[in-house]
């Protein structure tokens, strides 16, 4: 089991550079690209090339696949990550509530980092702060001290921060399991498990402190996956109920709120 | 010569087109608080029902949003290819469901504290941004998209952390009328608006 986490570990950590140097090679392709074009006038606003009337451009390429890939999620969200987070739901609301803080606490070293990246300096500050009065006073973060008193921060990742470079977001995926994501975020996503001592931990940063064991490691990450389920359920019953066309909502929410965050 | 008139007059107009907008600004920061306050109002009224709550809600949103043109904006380029009668009947039922599905949104902004931050112009429009702060969680920011109307301020849009609403309606209409055809859109609206 050990050797073939490590393999994948090398495979994805491959995927992760060939998809960087194409992210790159594209973003300099574009660098001329048109940007966002504000509307002019009221008739503008009405016309519908995206181009022209709307600060998103939809790259979807893949939409055929896409779709299947979103139809074969819902399926296993209704039958499998549904009735494990109903389940989930008994557990009483502050462990549950400590569970997530913990969770958060435990990502933001490395959103001080992207921060630090992106020469953010007063939120990666903020992100360093909160992760180390959360940790000791916070009681290993599972108290939120430091949002509850006005410490407020953004979480950033390697997505991000690629995207602040310039570098486009790429033709939008859908992920077995996982979910939206596009190609630039694909990469920041592998980038963020590979450095983090709690994902794959590639660099072997603190080897001696065994920060995680990989049997650990994967407990955290099923317990995250359920927290993040558990978060999202009435954004995806909303949509499920009222979209017209869940697939298309779901792309066009998850595009702009990504283009928010870089921006940000 | 000529060039010159024509551009003094057209730098006037243009003077006197911001001087107009910026006079809204205050108008539009005062529909944003007015909205955050009366649907307050409606939720902390103990002698009413959940039921009659939301459909003083429903009261309250339809009179500050400009359905009309955000019912032409989500239908984009298909606005044009309906006939007078269809384009009436898809903005009637496209405003029942916009309320519809807003409503218990709004109604879930209720009771929270929220800041104006600042009202901006963008275009045509003038942007208020807001930011709430729920009782458990991270601030949201929340920006409201407001239009003149026959002299009145009217929203828009509604834009959560970077995600624009009717963005996203076009999007997902466009996509459905690609999928299935706009006859298929207008009955899966009146669907969706009886249930």
């Amino acid at each position: 089991m050990l050797k073939f986490i490590k393999t994948l570990q090398h495979k994805l950590i491959i995927l992760t550079f060939l998809s960087l140097f194409l992210q790159i090679t594209l973003a300099k392709a574009e660098i001329s690209a048109n940007r966002k074009i504000e509307l002019k006038n009221s008739e503008d606003e009405f016309n519908f090339e995206e181009d022209e009337s709307s600060s998103l451009k939809i790259n979807d390429p893949f939409e055929k696949i896409n779709r299947q890939t979103y139809k074969l999620n819902n399926l296993v969200d209704k039958t499998l990550l549904k009735p494990i987070v109903n389940l989930y739901r008994y557990t009483p609301q502050p462990i549950r509530k400590a569970t997530r803080n913990f969770l958060n606490n435990l990502s933001l070293p490395l959103s001080a980092l992207n921060s630090l990246l992106q020469g953010k300096i007063d939120n990666s500050l903020a992100n360093t702060s909160t992760f180390l009065i959360n940790s000791t006073i916070g009681v290993f973060g599972t108290i939120d001290i430091a949002s509850n008193r006005g410490l407020l921060h953004n979480k950033e990742d390697f997505g991000q921060t690629l995207g602040s470079y310039g570098i486009k977001s790429g033709p939008y995926i859908v992920l077995p399991i996982l979910g939206p994501s596009s190609t630039l975020n694909l990469a920041g996503e592998i980038m963020d498990r590979t450095i983090s001592p709690l994902g794959f931990n590639s660099l072997n940063l603190f080897p001696e402190q065994q920060l995680l064991k990989n049997e650990n490691r994967i407990i955290l990450s099923i317990t995250s996956a359920i927290d993040k389920r558990e978060q999202l359920d009435p954004l995806i019953t909303s949509v499920n109920q009222e979209s017209l066309d869940p697939y298309a909502t779901v792309r066009s929410a998850y595009l702009q709120n990504r283009q928010f965050e870089i921006s940000k | 010569m000529k060039n010159l008139l024509q551009n003094t007059l057209i730098i006037l107009f243009s003077i006197f087109a911001i001087q107009a907008n910026a006079a809204n600004i205050p108008q539009a920061n005062s529909l944003v608080e007015g909205l955050g306050n009366s649907i307050n109002k409606i939720i902390s009224k103990k002698n009413l029902d959940e039921k009659t709550k939301m459909q003083q809600i429903v009261i309250e949103l339809d009179n500050i949003i400009d359905a009309e043109w955000m019912a032409r904006f989500a239908l984009g380029k298909h606005f044009k290819t309906l006939n007078k009668d269809q384009q009436q009947s898809f903005i009637k039922i496209y405003r029942e469901y916009l309320v519809k599905i807003y409503a218990p949104k709004i109604k879930g902004y209720s009771g929270l504290k929220f800041n104006i931050i600042q009202a901006l112009e963008q275009g045509n429009f003038i942007i208020v941004k807001a930011e709430f702060f729920p009782l458990n969680g991270n601030k949201i920011n929340m920006n409201f998209k407001i239009k003149q109307k026959e002299e009145k301020s009217k929203i828009v849009d509604f834009i959560a952390e970077g995600v624009s609403f009717i963005e996203t309606q076009r999007s997902e209409i466009n996509s459905a009328i690609n999928n299935n055809g706009i006859e298929a859109l207008i009955a899966d609206l009146e669907k969706k608006v009886k249930i």
